[in-house]
């Protein structure tokens, strides 16, 4: 069966416009690194001041209408249970360590990160998030079709959605203030924590005041500053006196971006659209041969078959003719023999009978 | 008389067993569709903020996307390798496919938070950097290339002919296409994980997640067709026009692919856990539990194939077809759910609830329903009288 | 039609499914505690072939030393010898361990299991002994001569020092006393023998274990016989320390010149006999032997001080050897830390003066005695040196904080009082004043907080802000002071009654 040019043609047509529709991100082979939008502010966290009075999370419900955190805030037996980001609470302070002799215990308050580049912005297929200029990690709830591919990547949990919302539901996560910074005021948190452990500021002073602290005292603090390098980098950052796996964050987790897991892949579904028509064709093209040519020699045998039946044919009718004619002759040889020893035998008959009137 | 006629004039119980019991699954699965829209999906999900995707997801659809690669496979070797004589199997693999498709568009519209926004990213906003951006596109329009694919079985049971001699003209373009958008989409199934290394379990995560699941929705897809050709031999005995004895020289000749196909698959499993070199992981409860995928679900059918077509035995084809069906399933589940969040405390782990469980049921119990009905009426398990020889 | 191979290809999925329950179950599981490490008793000695000799083709053995002991009712010679002088030779019946390591097992052999076949208890079999474990932890604990102990022997011994104290003559080729020139047993005894000069370990049992014997035998009150009498930990804390005791002389001076050839840098006054009474033993400091420090730690670092020039060896902060190494550590206890854990690593340039304070290298050298360093002597409180602080300046959703200033001050003046490294750091008022008045001059009227912290903080300069800076003096310090940290906001400012305007001045 043959393709109609028509057929092809509108097939071909339909292929280009996916390729030219589906663009992808940033090229695949590009070595550059995305530094971070200079000014960007951050957050400076450090988790050896940070005392698990929770009035971050307070300030934090307040400012976003959400409601109060849980329990009086000096019951310290919250923490008995590692607490979670949901869609009411944005942001959690959890103990990591517990107190020991004259060692205080170590808290840490987690939020989003507001990673450089973000995992939840590359995986959004209606583009809902956004990383701005000025540092956070915006949400637009008015194109969220609720698919929750962010909330299922984020690796570090940061995410939450409305699940009991049956007509609207969205994301719900820190926003870092973003009205708040707009107008020149600090995140809520920033501004509620009693004993300054979470600093708002420049990214780049905030990375500058971290590395300070660390050397003015290299007893206190872990000497790396968690954010600063881990998946592409965040806007918030972490000081602490223990290793970073214990306070639930990846220690060893690449400097890579992890969008750039997933752009490397889709800059590999171009070549997909632009090789494998021309491949399946080709493919198509080697089957038709291939039936051509078998179709060909089919007919090929088929006519010498004839031919050959043919000539056997004629030849045996030829013989056949020839054996009748030689037949025949002999049959009219024989019948004229015959016919001819009668007559002859009649003759000498009439003879012998003549022979005897004569005589008296 | 004509075909449709034909059917017309036979009467047709309308309540037998298999139709109450379908009947039933369906009015469950459509009020717990009710409830879920009338209340959101905490009461009628077991969802959370750390385990976002559930059942409809991972089964509904991740897994029927595999399943329905049957469409893509048949219609391939078909119609762009010339291999003829599996002719016979390329519609009823077009109609598993496009309601298998059809069924995951169904499953995804229950899932998603705001399921009358699924157009967005096309006609409000693109999110090009996305794989689910990709992936909707291509599920979009390969559900579209299916429907397509299947009219001409339909346009000859209302005798359109005009029309389906159109839409035939386009057989190759549109098989083309299919392949395509296939193994676009199939590939990149599988490459939405690659942004979570962390999240999934080592063994499970590759770099090379595209190409294992698009392997494997090819094995899923010949698989598929050996399964669904024999229970349709069975159950449409009277409709059927291929001989007992074609099917299974058919089936003999699909285990040869399949048991190359998982062959293939097995090795390249086996390179990704060298590339990673988790040999050690193997040999903890995960890993156990991955060795039991590949060892009952790849291998054992890879042999189960592999003795059936030496031995032309299309029984235990058909059983290897059913184990590498479940292992599929198994796979899809795995990566979703099973391995993923693998690190979570059980407390923080998923597990569906019953609403989500009677949704699944529902929705593949449609796609069985919907099978039936066209499958009795259309030429698709027959050709029609009319068309005969028309491929 | 079942075939064998049908019948296999039917179990199999039945034997997969076995496997896959299992494997869920366990995966489910929660992974058994790890086993804690086995703890064998400070008596047990793990019993191996020197390496000098070879490795050993079984496990090692772990002997219970005491338990034998006990066995054979504390009789040293059944196992030990004895040399002339009549000291127990620590070494299992042996001088010492030979050149065969053949030769070696079969002594242990004959010995060891002949004594259990002739006593009918004890191990036979060769894996009763040999027996592969998992390593063990000892409990064995180090003992050192303190000076509380040295006292007691100093007194059974009735000061004869030459019972324990010697030197090894090398022209006699033999172990002389010498006095004056008594050194605690870590000078020469190191980790291994060399050559005729025992490890501390052979050393110090011989001579001790000894002892204790001839005492046990004379029927005096003497030390412990068994391991665990001296070195385990439960016994060592029953040891009888003495309340008072005399001075080990040694020939020390009471007070003297840090000096060092070479330096140029003014010299150090040091209060030796001070200095004696916040260590318990000499070796605290005098790690190798009880010459001065500048005897191995030279300017430029030399071998026998282990490349450690004089400099690290006084001022490295993190060693509890050097001087500012135990003075910070000082600086961190309880009673200091406070103030003192916002110190920041390097010390301050003010902070070399307080020891650096005498002559320079060439000036002559006064004679090293001068005056104690007054404690603190708190002015009367007044308006600029108040007894309670109102702080009221951040004053809104809580009361303003009433802050019982002269009881902080008081009891800071009391803790640093006790301290003569406190009073010699800083003695005067204004040091107390410091811990919290940062950058204040002592003696004035501090500035108020709030003229450098500012509502909000200063990132780039590290500068918290007012409310931070405040609860992070406050709470900081009770944190590390080992006071109760945080009771929650209420315990220092009550919530507010009503609404209120920021309140005025501090």
């Amino acid at each position: 069966m043959s393709i109609s040019r028509r057929g092809f043609l509108g097939g071909t047509g339909v292929v280009a416009g996916v390729a030219a529709g589906s663009a992808t991100a940033r090229a695949g082979g590009g070595m550059d690194r995305f530094m971070g939008y200079p000014d960007a502010m951050g957050l400076l966290h450090d988790t050896t001041l940070c005392v698990g009075c929770r009035s971050c999370e307070v300030a934090c419900a307040k400012v976003n209408g959400k409601p109060k955190p849980a329990g009086p805030l000096h019951d310290k037996s919250i923490f008995g249970k590692m607490r979670r980001v949901t869609d009411k609470l944005y942001t959690v302070v959890n103990r990591y360590v517990k107190a020991r002799g004259n060692k205080p215990a170590v808290y840490r308050k987690h939020q989003c990160m507001h990673c450089q580049e973000p995992c939840c912005a590359s995986v959004c297929f209606v583009k809902a998030f956004t990383k701005t200029p000025e540092g956070p990690v915006l949400y637009d709830p008015s194109v969220c079709v609720g698919c929750r591919y962010c909330v299922n990547v984020c690796p570090y949990y940061a995410l939450g959605y409305e699940y009991e919302n049956a007509f609207n539901p969205t994301v719900q996560r820190c926003t870092m203030c973003y009205e708040r910074i707009k107008k020149g005021d600090q995140p809520g948190c920033a501004e509620a924590c009693p004993m300054g452990a979470i600093v708002y500021g420049k990214r780049e002073d905030l990375l500058r005041l971290a590395r300070q602290r660390i050397a003015k005292f290299p007893d206190r603090y872990v000497d790396q500053i968690f954010g600063e390098h881990e998946y592409g980098g965040t806007s918030w950052l972490t000081l602490a006196g223990v290793s970073f796996d214990k306070l639930g964050l990846p220690v060893n987790a690449s400097h890579k971006p992890l969008p750039e897991l997933t752009s490397g892949f889709l800059s590999v579904v171009p070549l997909v659209i632009t090789i494998y028509p021309g491949l399946l064709l080709g493919f198509y093209a080697w089957t038709k041969r291939k039936e051509r040519l078998a179709d060909q020699a089919r007919e090929a045998a088929a006519a010498e078959a004839r031919a050959a039946a043919e000539e056997a044919g004629a030849a045996k009718a030829a013989h056949q003719k020839k054996l009748a004619e030689s037949r025949q002759k002999k049959a009219v040889d024989l019948a004229v023999k015959k016919a001819l020893a009668q007559a002859d035998r009649e003759r000498e008959a009439a003879k012998a009978a003549a022979a005897e009137e004569e005589t008296p | 008389m004509s075909e449709s006629a034909a059917t017309a004039a036979v009467k047709r119980p309308l309540l037998t067993p298999f139709n109450i019991i379908a009947g039933l699954i369906l009015a469950a699965g459509v009020a717990v569709g009710i409830y879920r829209f009338a209340v959101g999906l905490a009461p009628s999900t077991n969802l959370d903020h750390l385990n976002p995707w559930g059942l409809w997801i991972g089964f509904d659809v991740m897994t029927g996307v595999a399943l329905a690669a049957g469409g893509f496979t048949i219609s391939s070797a078909v119609y762009l390798f010339g291999l003829k004589e599996y002719q016979p199997l390329v519609r009823p693999a077009i109609l598993t496919g496009f309601l298998g498709y059809f069924l995951v568009v169904l499953g995804l519209l229950v899932d998603l938070g705001q399921p009358w926004r699924l157009p967005y990213p096309f006609v409000v906003q693109a999110g090009p950097t996305s794989a689910l951006f990709e992936i909707a596109l291509c599920v979009a329009l390969y559900l579209g290339t299916l429907f397509v694919e299947f009219t001409p079985a339909a346009f000859e049971w209302l005798g359109w002919r005009r029309w389906r001699r159109l839409v035939h003209s386009m057989t190759i373009a549109l098989t083309i296409f299919g392949l395509i958008l296939s193994t676009m989409h199939q590939s990149t199934l599988g490459a939405m994980y690659l942004i979570t290394p962390d999240r999934l379990h080592p063994l499970w995560y590759s770099a090379h997640i595209p190409v294992h699941f698009f392997v494997s929705a090819v094995i899923a897809g010949l698989s598929m067709v050996i399964f669904e050709s024999a229970l349709s031999h069975r159950v449409f005995a009277d409709k059927v026009e291929i001989t007992h004895e074609k099917l299974d020289s058919l089936t003999i000749g699909l285990a040869k692919a399949a048991c190359v196909a998982l062959g293939v698959y097995l090795a390249i499993k086996v390179v990704a856990i060298s590339l990673d070199n988790e040999w050690a992981l193997l040999f903890t409860p995960y890993g156990h539990w991955y060795l039991f995928e590949i060892l009952g679900f790849v291998v054992l059918p890879m042999i189960g194939y592999a003795i059936g077509f030496r031995e032309r035995r299309p029984t235990l084809i058909r059983v290897s077809a059913v184990i590498t069906v479940v292992g599929i399933v198994l796979n899809r589940l795995n990566v979703s759910i099973f391995a993923y969040n693998w690190r979570l405390p059980s407390h923080e782990r998923y597990w569906p609830h019953p609403y989500e469980i009677i949704v699944t049921v529902a929705l593949v119990t449609f796609a069985v329903v919907a099978f039936k009905w066209i499958a009795g009426r259309m030429p698709i398990l027959h050709e029609h009288p009319d068309y005969r020889g028309e491929h | 039609m079942t075939t064998m191979s049908g019948r296999i290809v039917s179990w199999i999925p039945a034997y997969l499914a076995l496997v896959a329950v299992a494997s869920t179950a366990s995966e489910g599981c929660r992974r058994p505690a790890a086993q804690a490490q086995r703890e064998v008793g400070p008596g047990v000695l793990v019993l191996r072939m020197p390496s000098a000799l070879g490795k050993m083709r079984r496990p090692p053995v772990e002997f219970d030393h005491d338990r034998h002991a006990a066995a054979v009712r504390g009789d040293c010679k059944t196992c030990h010898l004895v040399d002339r002088t009549g000291m127990v030779l620590p070494k299992f019946g042996r001088v010492d361990d030979g050149k065969s390591a053949g030769k070696l097992m079969d002594h242990y052999h004959d010995r060891c299991v002949g004594c259990h076949k002739r006593r009918g208890k004890g191990a036979r079999g060769c894996g009763e002994c040999h027996a592969k474990r998992p390593r063990a932890r000892s409990s064995w604990s180090e003992l050192r001569m303190d000076y509380s102990l040295h006292a007691r022997h100093v007194l059974a011994q009735q000061k004869r020092c030459a019972d324990c104290h010697h030197v090894y003559d090398e022209g006699k080729r033999q172990l002389v006393y010498k006095k004056g020139a008594e050194e605690s047993c870590v000078a020469c005894h190191t980790g291994r023998t060399v050559g005729r000069r025992p490890s501390l370990r052979l050393a110090a049992h011989r001579a001790c274990v000894s002892c204790h014997l001839r005492g046990k035998i004379a029927g005096r009150a003497t030390g412990p016989l068994d391991c665990a009498g001296c070195h385990g930990a439960d016994r060592q804390a029953k040891i009888k320390r003495l309340g008072r005791y005399e001075r080990l002389l040694r020939g020390q001076k009471d007070r003297l010149w840090v000096t060092a050839k070479g330096g140029k840098i003014r010299r150090v006054p040091f209060d030796h006999r001070a200095h004696e009474k916040t260590t318990t033993r000499c070796s605290t400091c005098h790690h190798k032997g009880l010459a001065s420090c500048n005897k191995c730690h030279t300017l430029v670092g030399i071998p026998a001080g282990g490349g450690v020039t004089l400099e690290k060896a006084y001022h490295d902060s993190k060693s509890e050897r050097s001087c500012v190494g135990c003075h910070r550590k000082a600086a961190g206890q309880p009673g200091c830390a406070g103030c003192h854990h916002t110190q920041e690593a390097e010390a301050s340039q003010g902070s070399c003066a307080v020891c650096h304070r005498g002559p320079l290298p060439g000036a002559p050298l006064p004679s090293p005695v001068w005056a104690p360093q007054p404690p603190a002597v708190l002015p009367a409180f007044s308006k600029d040196f108040p007894e309670r602080v109102t702080i009221d300046i951040l004053a809104r959703d809580y009361a303003p904080s009433v802050m019982p200033h002269g009881r902080h001050v008081r009891k800071l003046r009391d803790l640093a009082g006790k301290s003569r490294l406190a009073v010699r750091f800083h003695g005067g008022v204004g040091a107390l004043c410091a811990g919290c008045h940062h950058h204040a001059k002592p003696g004035t009227r501090p500035a108020p907080c709030s003229a450098c912290h500012t509502r909000r903080g200063h990132p780039t300069r590290d500068r918290p802000g007012l409310g931070a800076a405040f609860h992070r003096q406050c709470i900081g310090c009770h944190q590390k002071m080992g006071l109760d940290s945080w009771l929650g906001c209420q315990s220092c400012h009550p919530k507010a009654a009503g609404p209120r305007k920021r309140g005025g001045k501090r």
